[in-house]
Parts: C-alpha cells; sequence; structure tokens
C-alpha cells in the first residue's frame, strides 16, 4: 500500500470511528445543521429521544423541535446567531417530540467553522433531563410539603397542651367540691358516723384524692411538655430535702414494715435547684420505692458529691425492672406490669417528668436494675453557682 | 362579727366554703357567683375577707379586683385569691393587684380554709398589704400544702 492510501485509509478509518461514536450513543442526540440551520444528519439517539426517524427530520428546520411559544419569540434563529458569535451556546428548555409531547432538554449549539473562519454551519447535542426536572420538582414540593406540615404539627402540639391543661384545671374544679363535703363529713361536722359510714366515705375521699393527683399529674406533665417551667431555683441542702421526703413518708414505710436508711458519704454543700421540685422528683422515687418493694424490704438513699455535681442514689430491696422494660422506664404513661403493679397505683407520668425536671437543671438521672433484684435511680444534679 | 365574702361561680364549692366557714359563730358569710354581683355587694356592704375566685363568667377575679381596688382604700378589707390554676396569665394579673394570699383550691380541707381564713383576719390592720407580689406562704399556688401530703400544687 502507498503511503497516500494508507493515509487514505486512515482518514476513512477515522470517520468511520467518529461515525460509530455518534451513532452509538442512544441517550445524546447528536446531529448537525447547516448555516441557516436545517438539519443535515440525526443520530440513534436523536430518534430515540424525538421520535423523528432520520428521514423524517432531516432537512427540515431546527424549530421543528421547538415549542410554538419559542418560535414565536424567533428563538431557534437567536441561539444560531448567538452560537455562530459566542462559539457556542447551552440552554435548558422545553422542546418537542415527533408526537407533539414535550421533553426537557439540556441543550448545546456548537457553531462550526472552517479553516478559513467561515461558519459552515451547526453541532447540535440534546439530552433529555425531564426525569431530573421532575425529580428536582418532586424535591421541591416535597420539602414545601414537610414545612407546612411541621408548622402544623407544631401548632396541634400546642393545641393539645393547651387543651390539656384547660381541661385538667376544669377537672379540679367538681374534685375540690367532693373533697370539701366528704371532709366536712369525715370531721364529723355532719353528725357522727359509724365505723362503716366512716369506712365508706374514707374510701371516696382517698379515691378523689388520687383523682386530684392525677389531673395535676397531667398539668405539670403538659406544662414542661410545653416548655412552659420556669425553674425557681434557690441553694438548698439536699440531705435537709431527703430528710423532709423520708419523713413525710414515714407512715408509708411504716405500714409496710420497709426500713429506710439515709447514707451522707459526702458532707452535702447547697446547692442551686428548684426546691419544690426536685423534692416532687425524690418524694416520687421514694415513693416507688416503696411500692415496688414488698412487705419487711429496705430503702437506701445515699447523698454524695463531686466538685460539680451533687447525687442522689436511691436503692430498694424490691421487684426490679426486667432488661427489655428498662429502657422504657422513663416514656410517658409507661407503667410495667410486675408482680407488684397491681397494687401500686399512678399515673405512668411521675418518672417522665422528674426526668425533664431534673434535664432542665442540666442534671442526669440513670436506673440499674435487675428482676427480683431491686431497682437504683442515681441522680445527679449540677450544684450550680457557688456560694458565696 | 367578721364580715365574709365568698365569690365563687361552682355552687357546689361556694356551699361547701360557706358551710364550712359558717361553723365559726364570728363569721357572717355572703356569697357571689360572680365578679359583677360580688361588686354589687361591695358598694353595699364592707367585708373584712374576699376569697375570690379567678375564672368566673360575666366578670372574672382579676377584673373584679380591678375595680375593686380603684373603688375602695386598699388596706380595708383581705383578699385571699382561690384558684385551681396553678400557674399562668390569669394568677400574674392578680398579683400586681395587691392580693394577700393565692390558694389552690383542691389542695386544701376544711380546717386548712379556716385556719387561713383565721391567720388572714388576725393580721388585719397590723399589717398594711404591699401592692407588689405580696406571696409569703405556703398555700402560694406552686408550694405543696403541707396538710396533703400526696396533693401538690402544679
Amino acid at each position: 500500500m502507498t503511503l497516500d492510501q494508507r493515509e487514505g485509509e486512515e482518514i476513512i478509518h477515522q470517520k468511520d470511528r467518529y461515525q460509530l461514536l455518534v451513532d452509538s450513543i442512544q441517550d445524546y442526540a447528536i446531529f448537525l445543521l447547516d448555516t441557516s440551520g436545517y438539519i443535515e444528519t440525526w443520530n440513534k439517539g436523536a430518534e430515540k429521544i424525538t421520535g423523528y426517524t432520520a428521514d423524517e427530520i432531516i432537512g427540515k428546520h431546527l424549530s421543528a423541535l421547538c415549542p410554538p411559544s419559542d418560535i414565536a419569540h424567533g428563538k431557534p434563529d437567536k441561539q444560531l446567531l448567538l452560537a455562530a458569535r459566542t462559539g457556542s451556546t447551552e440552554d435548558e428548555d422545553w422542546c418537542v417530540k415527533k408526537d407533539g409531547s414535550r421533553f426537557w432538554a439540556d441543550e448545546i449549539l456548537t457553531a462550526l467553522f472552517n479553516k478559513g473562519g467561515s461558519l459552515i454551519g451547526f453541532a447540535k447535542i440534546t439530552r433529555d433531563i425531564t426525569d431530573k426536572k421532575r425529580s428536582k420538582h418532586a424535591l421541591i414540593a416535597a420539602n414545601k410539603l414537610l414545612k407546612h406540615q411541621h408548622i402544623e404539627l407544631e401548632a396541634l402540639n400546642n393545641v393539645k397542651d393547651e387543651f390539656i391543661s384547660l381541661a385538667s384545671h376544669q377537672l379540679r374544679t367538681p374534685a375540690t367540691g367532693i373533697k370539701q363535703f366528704l371532709g366536712l363529713l369525715l370531721e364529723g361536722y355532719a353528725g357522727n358516723l359509724t365505723i362503716q359510714q366512716s369506712a365508706y366515705i374514707q374510701k371516696a375521699y382517698e379515691s378523689n384524692e388520687r383523682q386530684i393527683d392525677l389531673v395535676n399529674g397531667l398539668l405539670r406533665t403538659a406544662q414542661v411538655d410545653a416548655g412552659k417551667v420556669n425553674l425557681d431555683k434557690s441553694f438548698v441542702n439536699l440531705r435537709t430535702v431527703i430528710d423532709g421526703v423520708v419523713d413525710g413518708l414515714r407512715d408509708v414505710f411504716d405500714a409496710r414494715a420497709q426500713s429506710v436508711t439515709v447514707i451522707e458519704k459526702d458532707n452535702q454543700s447547697d446547692i442551686y435547684i428548684d426546691e419544690p421540685r426536685i423534692r416532687m422528683v425524690i418524694e416520687n422515687i421514694i415513693d416507688n420505692a416503696s411500692k415496688y418493694t414488698e412487705n419487711g424490704g429496705a430503702v437506701t438513699i445515699t447523698l454524695s458529691e463531686t466538685n460539680m455535681y451533687a447525687q442522689v442514689s436511691i436503692k430498694d430491696t424490691g421487684v426490679g425492672i426486667s432488661e427489655k422494660d428498662i429502657k422504657k422506664v422513663f416514656e410517658k404513661f409507661n407503667r410495667i406490669p410486675n408482680k407488684l403493679s397491681d397494687t401500686a397505683g399512678g399515673t405512668g407520668l411521675g418518672l417522665y417528668w422528674a426526668k425533664k425536671i431534673i434535664n432542665l437543671h442540666k442534671g442526669t438521672i440513670g436506673v440499674k436494675s435487675a428482676v427480683d433484684e431491686g431497682t437504683e435511680f442515681i441522680i445527679k444534679l449540677p450544684k450550680g453557682l457557688s456560694r458565696a | 362579727m367578721r364580715k365574709l365574702l365568698i365569690v365563687e361561680d361552682d355552687v357546689s364549692i361556694r356551699e361547701a366554703f360557706s358551710i364550712i366557714l359558717r361553723l365559726n359563730a364570728e363569721y357572717e358569710v355572703t356569697t357571689a357567683e360572680n365578679g359583677r354581683v360580688a361588686l354589687d355587694l361591695c358598694n353595699q356592704n364592707t367585708y373584712d375577707l374576699i376569697l375570690l375566685d379567678i375564672m368566673m363568667p360575666v366578670m372574672d377575679g382579676p377584673t373584679f379586683l380591678k375595680e375593686y381596688s380603684s373603688i375602695y382604700p386598699v388596706d380595708v378589707t383581705k383578699i385571699i385569691i382561690m384558684s385551681n390554676l396553678s400557674s399562668g396569665s390569669e394568677l400574674s394579673l392578680v398579683q400586681d393587684l395587691g392580693v394577700d394570699k393565692t390558694v389552690l383550691k383542691s389542695s386544701i380541707t376544711p380546717e386548712r380554709l379556716m385556719s387561713i381564713v383565721a391567720e388572714a383576719l388576725e393580721q388585719q390592720g397590723s399589717t398594711t398589704r404591699e401592692f407588689k407580689g405580696n406571696r409569703s406562704n405556703s398555700d402560694d399556688v406552686g408550694a405543696i400544702d403541707n396538710d396533703e401530703r400526696s396533693v401538690s400544687a402544679y
């Protein structure tokens, strides 16, 4: 073969390869236009995307693929002009298929020049990105919906808290009436009662007290959920608080023949806490300790300190909590069924509220337990500002 | 003879408090079911002590108090707020209007009511009421009433 022949074959080989390249690509429309914008070539990708076969489209103007609104604005020609001037344009726009339907296209129009610098035509590459656009729109819409739902949920949550608050306050009214009249009866202000009468009224009175407790619990919880709790802090000695709580529960422990021991491992300094609320937290836990321990059992309260924290441990010899139940201990309305839970009573809100209050103090509460091996609650509270 | 006025919209509570306080022969007890009735009564009588509910129809506690304190001298009558609200704006409304005490109704027993009233009447004349936030006592909303371990006032 001569050199010329080899070169000739080389060129033909190259041309074939480029032909193969253009022809093989199915996801991009790649075609040539003449200087006026008439379509000169067509590839498989173009056919796939637009539906036009080469025979149908070659010789037609680029505007055959444009939506009428674009044509009315003279778009295809403007683009050709711009490409000729700047070298290439890239655009995202609607294009029209053979069947009249639209697709969203990413279009690159490149002006082609000969060695002399004259315009000899254009090359156009078009990609169908309808799916991408749809996904993007879907994402934006979903995002908007989520934001809207979030606002609605927050509003609903507020309404829920307000409703609980209102209903609870109103529920206190009849309970108040009952408390007063049963109290008057029990104290003999309406005459002497027989033993049986007194006993029945006492039961009614206690039932009403439980209702009042329930309502108070609901209100406390609604308040803390609504973020409306303002801690009323002062310097308090935890030992004093614990002693007060234990004294108050003395009858409860005696009735169950349970022993209570308070151990002060370190000398407790005063800490800066909301005393009434922390007292309620501790009372709740100590009361629980008694409730969930059999008669004759023991409750041990240990106080200790570090530089930054005061710690209270409340340990009982009671029924304990299983591994699977222990994770739910601080959840709302959680009442773990166990040997003593039928007699125990309670709302299932106490520990939920306790944890929230302790967290508001930037403290922590944890629990260790195993079935029949007793339970230990450990509360850590930051000491707060140092006492001058 | 001390003149007491109970302002309360719930009929059971109104009756109960009335019965309880009438057990003391020294007390002459009158009741009103809302602030407007109470105001009319105050225009005709001077009371030593008013037990005032907050939430009432027609005229509520804070409104009564505002009107009352704009007409009558502050030192003559003791005012105790009796409410079942545990927190909130309604309560803070009354603090600034010079009340002696705020009591959570659902936490007190008949005896406690009697002692609260007796305490307030004892102090009459010997202490002048301060106007801003004079809350100095354990039956305040927000404290646990000592007689009722199980009932807390939050």
